[in-house]
């Protein structure tokens, strides 16, 4: 009978193991678990203190005896990492423990020096892979890494004395991240899932990703890949091909109505039924992976496919499909054709802004509340502010809605509704009322001035 | 297990302090010829001054560190019998972590000790107050500055330019040419 299949059993908990922090909750682990006694703990934390002794000396070399406590623990936590990364290369929690147990702290180092000095160089070779599949984009934060961030991180990295160092934050993010890391783990990781999203964006043109509608800001930070798989996403889930990623804003309308009184079950099948397509049309299906298996796009992107498929299914559930989708510019100028341009006005000074405030806050009575609302504001960016500071209910905020024109409630909507790529859990409780109030309301609005409110939505744009 | 250096207090075990004071007494062998001469009990409180002293000026020393470094340095100084020897060594050992804050780490521990035991044998004639209050004050005033840190002139040059430069403000405020 063959026992291949058979796995042995494990008495460390992988789970419990912190990548970020290895070495620690390995031995915290093994300790727990009586595989490691208290006299070895001792053993291993003077040995500790010896190779950071040694590292001081090698680190000043003769200049200085002393050194700040910010920089020994820096070293210390240095030599850690180190000793976590060549743990991290044994097949198993238990094999790494015993290494602890017969092996020199200061071999273990040296060995997890060597072990960051490889990945260097692998991470070295990703970074050229992903400069040669660079998108060509005006997005600041995607260039800027691209050009000077991650090339400093090579420049500042020192595998002896800073190896959990990662120098920075790089501020493009990348749409997943498997496990918390440090140093040039983290880097490593970052770039290989930076060559996976190249990969896939390179599936099209730059000037139809450059339309997409996220790209109108060069400063918003927001990662590129999920913009445009969110886009061609949407144009399967229409029925049509995502090779222009011509997404529009009736398009998006046609998702919601697909995706509405559907389980989360349903739509969740139908979000994978249309990946499946954008993968067939972009023939990701048929990239062949890294050889040296430095990163697999495929892979990558259906690993994070639960994450974008819980965030559509909430998106539809609090009716911002809008703000999840990019739409394409060039298609929704050639479709609508027409601009709404508004001003949100300017703001009143603080001062008169906080006695408002304040006498609106001493009313009991709704419309004392709106006549001095009425009275005082003059631009829509205080109204806008006061939903909020003034504690205004729902009846309150219902008599200032009714007395708007199509446009402002237009305007309205488009500030609560319309930010692109918004973080869906991080929205507040007050806001998601207020959002249900003014959609109510407009809902409740006779056809034709619904309908105006509604292309003013659709055409509106702020100054 | 904590890798937090803090949480460690090595140095706080009795047997550590021990083992610096012995390290210490050990040293009468070289001091003798010099009539100085440091107990046990006074090498003890050396070892616990250097304890406070790094504790004080948040930084860690593995090993007995410096204090050796500062007697070998001093014990042929002019001004040290074995009426003052304790207490100046205590005094040099706190000067000595304080200063290498102030001066930024910009300068070895060598270049340090034999700058401090020249000015005390020199300009301060033996005055502890004067090397801490005066000189290594200047020198950690010139480092902050990006001046030669042991030019004695380079103080009175600083003040020199700044009041020059304040006089020259005021010129310019009241619209003088």
């Amino acid at each position: 009978m063959s026992m291949d299949g058979i796995e042995k059993k494990s008495l460390i908990d992988r789970t419990l193991l912190n990548p970020e922090h290895y070495f620690s909750s390995l031995i915290q682990e093994a300790h727990a678990k009586k595989l490691i006694s208290d006299a070895e703990m001792e053993r291993v934390q003077i040995e500790l203190i010896e190779n950071l002794s040694e590292a001081i000396k090698g680190k000043e070399d003769g200049f200085s005896s002393s050194m700040r406590v910010e920089a020994a623990q820096s070293l210390m936590d240095s030599r850690v990492f180190q000793i976590g990364l060549c743990l991290k290369s044994y097949e198993s929690p238990e094999a790494a423990v015993e290494a602890i147990k017969e092996e020199k702290m200061s071999d273990l180092s040296k060995k997890g020096i060597a072990v960051a000095l490889e990945k260097m160089e692998s991470a070295k070779e990703l970074y050229s892979q992903a400069l040669k599949n660079r998108i060509q984009t005006g997005n600041n934060g995607y260039n800027v890494m691209m050009d000077e961030k991650a090339s400093r991180f090579f420049a500042k990295y020192d595998p002896y004395f800073g190896a959990q160092e990662t120098h920075g934050s790089l501020r493009y993010p990348v749409a997943s991240v498997s496990a918390p890391l440090a140093g040039i783990e983290f880097m490593e990781e970052y770039l290989s899932s930076l060559c996976c999203e190249n990969i896939f964006c390179g599936r099209f043109q730059g000037e139809y990703i450059n339309r997409l509608s996220c790209f109108k800001e060069e400063n918003r930070r927001f990662n590129i890949f999920e913009q445009v798989f969110s886009a061609a996403l949407g144009l399967k889930l229409c029925g049509r091909s995502c090779a222009d990623l011509g997404l529009c804003r009736e398009d998006i309308k046609e998702i919601a109505g697909k995706l509405g009184g559907k389980t989360p079950r349903e739509q969740a099948k139908l979000i994978a039924v249309a990946c499946g397509e954008v993968f067939e049309e972009t023939a990701l299906n048929q990239v062949d992976a890294d050889p040296l298996q430095r990163f697999d796009a495929r892979s990558y992107i259906i690993g994070w496919i639960p994450k974008l498929t819980e965030e559509i299914i909430l998106a539809a559930k609090r009716g911002a499909l809008e703000g999840f989708f990019p739409v394409s510019q060039s298609v929704q100028d050639a479709r609508g054709g027409r601009r709404l341009l508004f001003s949100l006005g300017k703001n009143m000074s603080e001062a008169d802004y906080r006695k408002m405030i304040a006498d609106i806050l001493r009313c009991e009575l709704i419309f004392e509340k709106v006549s001095i609302i009425l009275d005082r504001v003059r631009s829509l960016a205080d109204l806008d502010n006061l939903f909020f500071d003034a504690e205004l209910d729902s009846n309150a905020i219902i008599e200032i809605f009714k007395q708007l024109a199509p446009e402002e409630l237009a305007a309205i909507h488009r500030r609560h509704f319309g930010s692109k790529g918004e973080d869906i859990y991080s929205i507040s409780s007050d806001e998601l009322a207020f959002r249900e109030i003014l959609k109510e309301f407009i809902g409740s609005l006779h056809e034709d001035l619904k309908d105006k409110v509604m292309v003013a939505i659709e055409d509106i744009e702020f100054e | 297990m904590n890798f937090d250096l803090t949480a460690f207090k090595i140095s706080d075990s009795k047997l550590v302090l021990k083992q610096a004071a012995n390290e210490i007494v050990k040293l009468n062998a070289e001091t003798a010829q010099f009539g100085l001469y440091l107990t046990g009990e006074q090498a003890m409180e050396l070892a616990e001054t250097r304890d406070i002293s790094l504790k004080d000026s948040g930084r860690i020393e593995l090993g007995v560190g410096i204090i050796l470094n500062i007697i070998k340095t001093f014990c042929d100084s002019p001004y040290l019998s074995k009426y003052n020897y304790a207490d100046t060594i205590n005094e040099l050992v706190e000067m000595f972590y304080y200063y290498k804050n102030e001066t930024m780490d910009l300068i070895s521990d060598q270049e340090l000790l034999e700058w401090m035991k020249a000015s005390f044998d020199g300009v301060c004639e033996g005055s502890i107050e004067l090397l801490g209050s005066r000189e290594m004050e200047r020198m950690a005033r010139n480092v902050r500055f990006g001046r030669d840190p042991f030019s004695p002139g380079a103080f009175e040059e600083a003040d020199e330019d700044e009041v020059r430069g304040e006089e020259e403000e005021e010129d310019y405020e009241y619209g003088w040419d």
